[in-house]
């Protein structure tokens, strides 16, 4: 069964790259908090880390919304992705 | 014999029954939530994830602590307590405990005095002599030193119903800048216990005590800026190209596999907990045990050790019986109570029962005051056989 919300999430959306699944766990409760819709999403790198990175995909429309909750929410985020 | 028909009185050792969302959970987890946590991003690990993530807010909100990524989930408390312990004394460093200690703390200290010299100090919980809070604090003050980085203590003695003074003694170390480190195995769920009011650096509990989850998990919960070195290295589901553990609790410290179902099942154990409140069961178990202790007063041959501290746990011996047989022979009558040393050397010296061990009766908020009376007329047979 295909998830294509997730598909069009990974490949259309902007991403906040976190780390570990905790931390995209937060962030996804963060930005819910403020009614963004965010998927949990695994990429394969982020700065400082290598291999089995997590991190949240959101609409990009969102994208200063969602940097200013993760910054008051103590979320370190590693690298901000967009589409190309 | 139907499980029906047992009396339980073990419930410091684990307790039992459990509710029965907590059985439903563990269920609903292995079958729709059978992924592994953290180390996919398809929708079963995902929704292992989450239950686990869940868990870890309604633990940090249980215990006070605000960040849900301070709490670790560990196999036990033992392990928890080793984490804490052996990440966070170096070589030279002076520790005081208390001298309640389980062996979960009591071997780990002193498998550091053999391996990196570190020296401990015991403080004197005065369960012999009634000691008053301010006293004890005094005794804990005279011990400390230059050297002294640590004071780690039970919560809750699991041999006896003594509580310890943990604001108290929080603040006595925060004042003293010591690291403060909880063994809440019998305090968790019969004690409301808040991380920051009570300047609580590393709290350790169980799941399958007081929490009512099952067993195979326990909970490190850190409170800010404690650095701490890992116990065990290995797959943590991030960075996975790198040698190190990282840097991002939880992860740094869960090595390996974490048991989602027994994390889905603590979840709604600590919930069932919330629902009725800690300082309900507490006072449920304060009446079964003045109960049991008029029964055990009015028994010839039996003696009850500290038997001024009310609380879920009742220390008796029986003439003529060990601890042992005592325990056997109630077996036979279908009631579980826990005979021995309760894996707690240093507190049964304390409480002068190191020779023969003792007889420990433990409440749960299931147990009922029906079932002491059929407790009482066992005893009297066992008592009778003499």
């Amino acid at each position: 069964m295909q998830n294509k919300q997730d598909s069009r999430y990974k490949y259309t959306s902007c991403t906040a790259v976190v780390g570990s699944m905790t931390w995209a766990m937060r962030a996804q409760n963060a930005l819910a908090e403020h009614a963004i819709p965010s998927t949990v999403v695994k990429t394969e790198e982020g700065r400082g880390l290598r291999g089995c990175v997590y991190g949240v995909a959101y609409a990009c429309s969102y994208d200063a919304n969602v940097r200013a909750i993760l910054e008051a929410a103590k979320i370190s985020v590693r690298e901000w992705n967009r589409p190309t | 014999m139907e499980q029906t028909d047992i009396i339980y009185f073990d419930n410091a050792a684990t307790s039992f029954p459990k509710p029965m969302q907590v059985y439903d959970e563990v269920r609903r987890s292995m079958l729709y939530g059978g992924g592994n946590a953290g180390r996919g991003a398809h929708r079963l690990s995902m929704a292992a994830a989450r239950k686990i993530f869940d868990c870890r807010m309604i633990a940090a909100d249980f215990f006070g602590c605000e960040d849900p990524e301070k709490v670790v989930f560990t196999m036990n408390t033992t392990y928890a307590l080793n984490l804490a312990i052996k990440g966070l004394l170096k070589t030279g460093d002076r520790v005081i405990i208390s001298d309640l200690e389980h062996n979960a703390v009591y071997r780990p200290i002193c498998a550091l005095a053999r391996d990196r010299g570190i020296k401990y100090d015991i403080f004197d919980t005065g369960c012999k002599e009634n000691t008053s809070d301010d006293k004890l604090c005094e005794g804990i003050e005279r011990l400390i030193r230059r050297d002294t980085r640590m004071l780690i203590c039970t919560c809750a003695s699991n041999i006896c119903s003594r509580t310890l003074p943990i604001e108290k003694i929080g603040r006595l170390c925060r004042k003293r800048g010591l690291i403060f480190v909880l063994d809440a195995a019998q305090g968790a769920g019969h004690i409301s216990i808040d991380m920051k009011r009570m300047n609580i650096d590393v709290l350790c509990v169980p799941s399958h005590k007081g929490l009512y989850g099952p067993q195979g998990c326990g909970m490190a919960i850190f409170g800010d800026g404690i650095e701490c070195d890992t116990l065990v290295e290995g797959g943590n589901g991030y960075d996975s190209l790198n040698v190190g553990m990282g840097e991002m609790l939880p992860e740094r410290f869960e090595a390996g596999t974490l048991p989602a179902p027994v994390i889905a099942g603590l979840c709604e154990g600590i919930k069932s907990v919330m629902a009725v409140g800690v300082e309900q069961i507490a006072a449920y178990e304060r009446a079964l045990y003045a109960r049991a202790l008029e029964m055990l007063d009015n028994t010839d041959g039996v003696r009850v050790y500290a038997p001024q501290f009310a609380g879920g746990v009742l220390l008796f011996d029986l003439d003529g019986f060990t601890s042992e047989q005592v325990a056997s022979e109630l077996d036979r009558y279908g009631i579980c109570v826990r005979g021995g040393y309760h894996c707690a050397a240093l507190a049964h010296k304390t409480l002068g029962t190191r020779a023969s061990g003792a007889v420990r009766l433990s409440f749960g908020r299931y147990n009922k005051m029906s079932e002491l009376e059929a407790f009482w007329r066992a005893l009297r047979s066992v008592k009778d056989m003499r």
